[in-house]
């Protein structure tokens, strides 16, 4: 898989390993919050990305950790958008936060702005579309937590 | 009225190129209809029974006699030559090709509209009363107040896909026009005498399958904290609101299972950390000063002499159709779209440029929408009301019914719509038909309102007389409910008892009405004639019997 981000499209480098599979050596290992609880215990350091999902509450988490994604099963389910928002600016999270499931292309502003990082799609995906509706608005009637524009 | 400066203008253009963009993309293929949906839908686009309709925001519904020529036009060029004036103060046009919206939109956005978040499960238009900066009531415009939200609200990145729909409602009366407690979201601006400028906030009304009253979350919140405490209950919902079926996923429905005071508390402990944080969303009061310079109209003066007339049928539209205005010399008309044995709220497009007409000649080139689907003319000369009158029967506009028996609210019902069990449509045409004005004398004031299925999209639960079309075994059928009402003495109708046919509706509607005024006190509305007698006078009259 591969990441559209603001930049455009880099290479995922994420190892999501599966709760009951063995860690990794090393990488950018990334475990559900239910494994995290378990595995810090006995590997400490080794894991430094969680798998989050939307009804997951985002307050208390380990704030070191180089990345959390938010596993969204439709793209209508909007919760992201406040999980996001609330991770980067009322908790100060300041590593990557990414997204994956079948989002639009139409909702990559939205996730942006919301203080999303990282969209996760196919490697084969064509940026194009993605690429346009980020830069669709010049200004928006919102403060973000990320990006310009902002008028109120 | 409020004019777009190059940020709104930028934003509305922009967002005609997105659609554009969907639309391309849904023709291709590229998008799937279950992916595009949603999309089309946040901007107004949906499929009906016999195709696309477009409803089309009319913000807080106010129209410049500019855009009223504009959607006059374009209902000829993309429609069949009218529009459908709605509950919501907005518009629709019923036929409009897929591939043709892209270039409606644009033609839109060329004189400052948009159908932006007119449908989907975002926050959609945000409604007011229609005689707003002309009532003599009210506290301030308020639609200073709705146009902050409509800025605050348009494209909010973190409320796009809420668990359902999402309504807002302002006024700044004490008389309410606004039907706030049938909204997810219900403002009322008051001017505390020790607070100051403020608002009340109520959450949790809605109306379909199951209607709730909206509870009164905050007394006084001050006016700088507007936004943040919208953010607040927004985001409460957006986080809680149920996403499993949506049927159950209004805010209504989150507000009564957690229960009011749970509610209020959980949106307090939000507010308080939005506050928390840097740079709340809230506006300084300099915004405020902008946005309500626009609205701040001077109105030119005025002789004090009413012009006498003895014209057929002008006494009783003047008496009928005619509303205070807050300076004495003024007064608002209401236009009636509501004619005789006609379709509730439609108006062709020689109607609506007619109306920009008199909106220029005789008002301030100035129409407001009503949420009972006719237009008000505000800021005219009462010593121009009899040539106005005229002009109005010209334009086939006079009916004399405001607030009337046959001034019925209707969905489009089952000759439009997919989601409806019965037809609206004749059912109010079969109804107002039989009203004249002398029989509409005798009754007074009486609001009849139709909806073709559950979703209530005719507002059936707050009518005097509520009639809900259902499916009953194959047949088109309608359950009669009476004494709800949607001012401040906001109430839910009851129901009568067992579905009848379309043929027995209108001898049902009499004898309503028979009981009512057999029992009514001087002065005394439907419901509370129903409060007060209850409803088995009511049911032994419609149905001969008593029901269990």
């Amino acid at each position: 898989m591969a990441l559209f981000t603001p930049e455009g499209l880099v290479e995922d480098q994420a190892i999501r390993v599966d709760d009951e599979a063995p860690l990794p050596k090393e990488g950018l290992v990334m475990v559900s919050v239910a494994r995290w609880f378990d595995a810090a215990k006995e590997e400490p350091g080794r894991i430094r990305g969680l798998v989050l999902r939307t009804d997951d509450p985002v307050d208390g988490l380990p704030p070191d950790l180089d990345r959390i994604e938010f596993e969204v099963e439709r793209f209508t389910d909007g919760r992201v958008f406040t999980q996001a928002r609330l991770l980067r600016r009322r908790h100060g999270f300041r590593g990557v936060i990414s997204v994956t499931g079948p989002f639009l292309p139409d909702q990559a502003a939205h996730l942006f702005r919301c203080g999303v990082d990282a969209i996760v799609v196919p490697d084969d995906v064509d940026p194009e579309p993605w690429a346009r509706t980020v830069a669709r608005f010049p200004r928006y009637y919102q403060s973000a937590a990320r990006g310009v524009g902002v008028r109120i | 009225m409020y004019q777009y400066d190059a940020i709104d203008q930028e934003i509305v253009d922009a967002r005609v190129e997105e659609y554009r963009d969907q639309v391309a993309r849904r023709l291709s293929g590229a998008l799937t209809e279950e992916e595009f949906r949603p999309l089309r839908l946040m901007n107004g686009l949906y499929l009906q029974l016999h195709g696309y309709m477009l409803r089309v925001a009319i913000p807080y519904g106010t129209l410049s006699s500019r855009q009223l020529r504009a959607l006059a036009e374009i209902s000829r060029r993309y429609d069949k030559g009218y529009g459908h004036f709605t509950t919501r103060q907005n518009i629709q046009f019923n036929w409009p090709k897929l591939v043709e919206t892209p270039d409606l939109l644009a033609d839109l956005a060329k004189v400052e509209m948009h159908a932006i978040q007119t449908s989907g499960n975002c926050i959609r238009n945000v409604t007011t009363d229609p005689f707003a900066g002309a009532a003599a009531d009210e506290v301030e415009d308020p639609r200073i107040t709705c146009e902050i939200i409509r800025q605050w609200s348009t494209l909010h990145p973190e409320f796009a896909f809420l668990p359902r729909k999402f309504k807002i409602a302002v006024t700044a009366s004490p008389h309410d026009r606004a039907a706030i407690a049938v909204h997810d979201i219900g403002v009322r601006v008051v001017d505390d005498p020790e607070e100051g400028p403020g608002f009340e906030i109520w959450a949790g009304g809605g109306q379909g399958r199951a209607a709730y009253l909206a509870a009164l979350v905050r007394r006084f919140l001050p006016r700088a904290r507007l936004l943040s405490y919208l953010e607040a209950i927004m985001r409460v919902y957006n986080r809680y609101g149920r996403r499993d079926n949506k049927y159950k996923a209004r805010i209504k429905i989150l507000v009564n299972s957690m229960g009011a005071e749970a509610f209020t508390e959980e949106v307090e402990r939000e507010w308080q950390q939005i506050l928390a944080e840097e740079a709340p969303v809230d506006v300084p009061q300099g915004e405020w000063d902008r946005v309500g310079a626009f609205f701040d109209l001077e109105l030119p003066p005025a002789q004090e002499a009413e012009a006498d007339d003895t014209h057929p049928g002008f006494a009783r539209w003047r008496d009928v159709n005619v509303v205070p205005h807050r300076r004495a010399v003024y007064a608002n008309v209401v236009i009636s779209l509501k004619p005789r044995g006609g379709i509730p709220g439609d108006a062709s497009a020689s109607q609506m440029e007619g109306v920009a007409e008199l909106a220029d000649r005789f008002g301030q080139s100035e129409i407001r929408v009503t949420h009972q689907q006719n237009l008000v003319l505000p800021h005219v000369r009462r010593r121009d009301l009899s040539a106005l009158h005229r002009a109005l029967v010209e334009l086939d506009l006079a009916t004399a019914n405001l607030d009337q028996a046959s001034d019925i609210i209707a969905c489009p019902g089952m000759d439009y719509c997919t989601l409806a069990n019965a037809r609206s449509i004749p059912i109010a045409q079969s109804i107002s038909a039989r009203f004249d004005e002398s029989r509409e004398a005798e009754i007074g004031k009486l609001n009849i309102k139709i909806s073709g299925c559950i979703n209530a999209c005719g507002h059936h639960h707050v009518g005097h007389i509520g009639i809900l079309g259902i499916d009953k075994r194959g047949e088109e059928s309608y359950q009669l409910a009476i004494g709800g009402s949607h001012d401040e003495n906001a109430a839910l109708a009851k129901v009568l008892g067992r579905a009848i046919s379309a043929e027995e509706v209108p001898a049902a509607i009499d004898a309503i009405i028979e009981v009512w005024m057999g029992h009514r006190l001087e002065g005394e509305t439907l419901p509370r004639t129903v409060q007060r007698v209850g409803l088995v006078p009511f049911k032994e009259k419609v149905y001969g019997f008593v029901h269990a």
